[in-house]
C-alpha cells in the first residue's frame, strides 16, 4: 500500500471514530461515568441562569447606604428592570434579618423602629410589595425611623422575583434578584 | 502532494479536536465536580447549620463562565424527596465572588436567586442555612470581617416553593465547578478555609460538628485540589 493511501485510510478511520464520539450525547457519557462512581448527593444546578432583573437604588446598581435621622422619613428611588423578555416580576422589600419577635434564628434580628414601604407613585403606602412588573418601573421606597430607634446600621433588601422557563429544566425555576442596602440610623 | 496530505491530516486533526472538545464540553456542562467535607449523620431535629468561609482569589475566566461555586449545603427530606439547600458564592468576575441562594432536588433546580452582594478574596463570609417549622428554608450570607472587601453587610432569602421538611440530615462545605481544567484554577492557589461549622436543634447555641473530607467524582476534581476535614473545619487546598 502506498504511503498516501495509508494516510488516507488512517484519516478516515480517525474521522469516523471521532465523528461517532461526537454524536454520543453528553448525558450518555455522564450516565456511563455515574455508573462507575455514583454521586452521593443531588448537585446538578443549571450553571447559567440569566440575570432576570436589575435593580438600581438612588441611581446605583451597587448596594448603597441611606442615612436617616431618628424621628424622620426619607424617600429612596428604586428602578426595577426585567432583563428577560416576557417575564412578570413581583417586587418586595424587607429586612435582611427577621424582625425581632418573629423568629429566633441564630443570625439575630432587626429591632422594631424602622418601617419601610414600597409604592409605584410615591404615595405613603404601607405595602411592602408591588406586583406585575413587566417593564422598567420606577418605585418609591419610604423609610421611616421611630424617634426611639437605636442608632446603627441595619440591612434591608429589595427582591424582584419571577418564574422562568428554561430549556434545561422540566419545570419553571423560581428565580430573581436581590438588592441589599444599608439603612444607617443617626 | 506530501504537503497536500499533511495539510489534510492537519485539517482532520483540527476537526477531530474540535469535535472532541465539543463532546467533553457538553459532558462537563452537565456534570459538576465537588470537593470539600460533609458531616456524618446529624442528630434528630437539627434545624440549622452555619459556617464561616474565607474566600480565595478567583479562578481563570473559563472556570468562571462554566460555573465555579463555594457553598454551605444541607440535606433535608420531605414527602420522600431529598432537597439540597445551599447559600453559595459564585465566581463572578476577575476579583469578586457573588452571593446566590439555591434549592435543588435531584436534577431539578427549584429556586435560584442572584444577589447584588459581592466580595473579594480574603473576605470572611458567614453562611447560614435554616429549616423552619413551617417547611420553609432560610438562607443568609453576611460579611463578617469588616472593611470594604464586600459591598454589603448581608443578604438573605426565605425559600418557600415547597415544604422542604423541617430538619437537616447532613451538612456540606464544598467547592464545586463545571470546569475540570486544572490550569483554570492556578490563580486560586492557596486555601479555602471553612471554620466554625456548627449545627443546632434550636436555632441558637450551635454544636461544632466534625467534617469529614469528601469529594464527588463525576467527573473527578483536578488532582491539584485536595480537601481535609476536622472539628468544625474544612480546608480545601488549591495547588494547581
Amino acid at each position: 500500500m502506498h504511503t498516501k493511501e495509508k494516510y488516507g485510510i488512517l484519516g478516515l478511520v480517525a474521522f469516523a471514530a471521532f465523528a461517532i464520539l461526537a454524536f454520543v450525547p453528553g448525558s450518555f457519557l455522564a450516565e456511563a461515568l455515574s455508573e462507575i462512581v455514583p454521586l452521593e448527593r443531588p448537585m446538578e444546578p443549571t450553571p447559567q441562569i440569566p440575570d432576570t432583573f436589575s435593580i438600581m437604588v438612588n441611581g446605583s446598581e451597587e448596594p448603597t447606604t441611606v442615612t436617616v435621622k431618628r424621628g424622620e422619613s426619607a424617600q429612596i428611588d428604586a428602578v426595577v428592570t426585567p432583563l428577560v423578555k416576557g417575564i412578570i416580576g413581583n417586587v418586595t422589600i424587607d429586612s435582611v434579618k427577621p424582625e425581632c419577635g418573629t423568629s429566633a434564628l441564630a443570625i439575630g434580628c432587626t429591632p422594631e423602629g424602622i418601617s419601610v414601604s414600597l409604592s409605584e407613585d410615591g404615595s405613603n403606602s404601607s405595602s411592602q410589595s408591588v406586583s406585575d412588573i413587566t417593564s422598567s418601573k420606577s418605585l418609591s421606597v419610604i423609610v421611616t425611623i421611630a424617634p426611639d430607634m437605636a442608632p446603627g446600621i441595619y440591612g434591608y433588601q429589595i427582591t424582584a422575583d419571577t418564574m422562568l422557563d428554561l430549556p434545561t429544566q422540566d419545570q419553571p425555576v423560581h428565580t430573581g434578584y436581590i438588592y441589599p442596602f444599608t439603612i444607617e440610623v443617626v | 502532494m506530501k504537503n497536500s496530505i499533511r495539510n489534510r491530516g492537519i485539517l482532520i486533526g483540527a476537526l477531530v479536536a474540535a469535535m472532541l472538545t465539543g463532546t467533553l464540553g457538553q459532558a462537563s456542562a452537565v456534570n459538576p465536580w465537588g470537593i470539600g467535607a460533609q458531616t456524618s449523620t446529624l442528630p434528630t431535629g437539627t434545624v440549622d447549620e452555619r459556617v464561616y468561609v474565607t474566600l480565595p482569589p478567583l479562578p481563570a475566566l473559563a472556570a468562571r463562565t462554566a460555573g465555579t461555586f463555594i457553598w454551605l449545603g444541607g440535606h433535608s427530606t420531605s414527602g420522600g424527596t431529598l432537597y439540597l439547600t445551599q447559600p453559595e458564592l459564585r465566581a463572578y468576575d476577575s476579583d469578586e465572588w457573588r452571593v446566590y441562594f439555591e434549592v435543588v432536588h435531584g436534577s431539578v433546580q427549584d429556586e435560584y436567586f442572584q444577589t447584588a452582594m459581592k466580595c473579594k478574596a480574603n473576605a470572611q463570609v458567614f453562611l447560614y442555612n435554616a429549616m423552619l417549622g413551617d417547611g420553609r428554608n432560610f438562607q443568609d450570607a453576611e460579611y463578617n470581617s469588616g472593611g470594604t472587601l464586600c459591598n454589603a453587610i448581608g443578604v438573605s432569602r426565605y425559600q418557600d416553593d415547597h415544604n422542604y421538611g423541617t430538619t437537616y440530615t447532613k451538612g456540606f462545605t464544598t467547592l464545586e465547578s463545571y470546569d475540570s481544567t486544572s490550569s483554570d484554577f492556578h490563580s486560586m492557589n492557596g486555601q479555602i478555609k471553612f471554620t466554625g461549622f456548627k449545627t443546632s436543634t434550636n436555632y441558637s447555641s450551635g454544636t461544632t460538628r466534625t467534617l469529614t473530607a469528601d469529594q464527588s467524582t463525576n467527573p473527578s476534581p483536578p488532582s491539584c485540589i485536595t480537601s481535609t476535614g476536622g472539628s468544625g473545619i474544612n480546608t480545601i487546598t488549591v495547588n494547581c
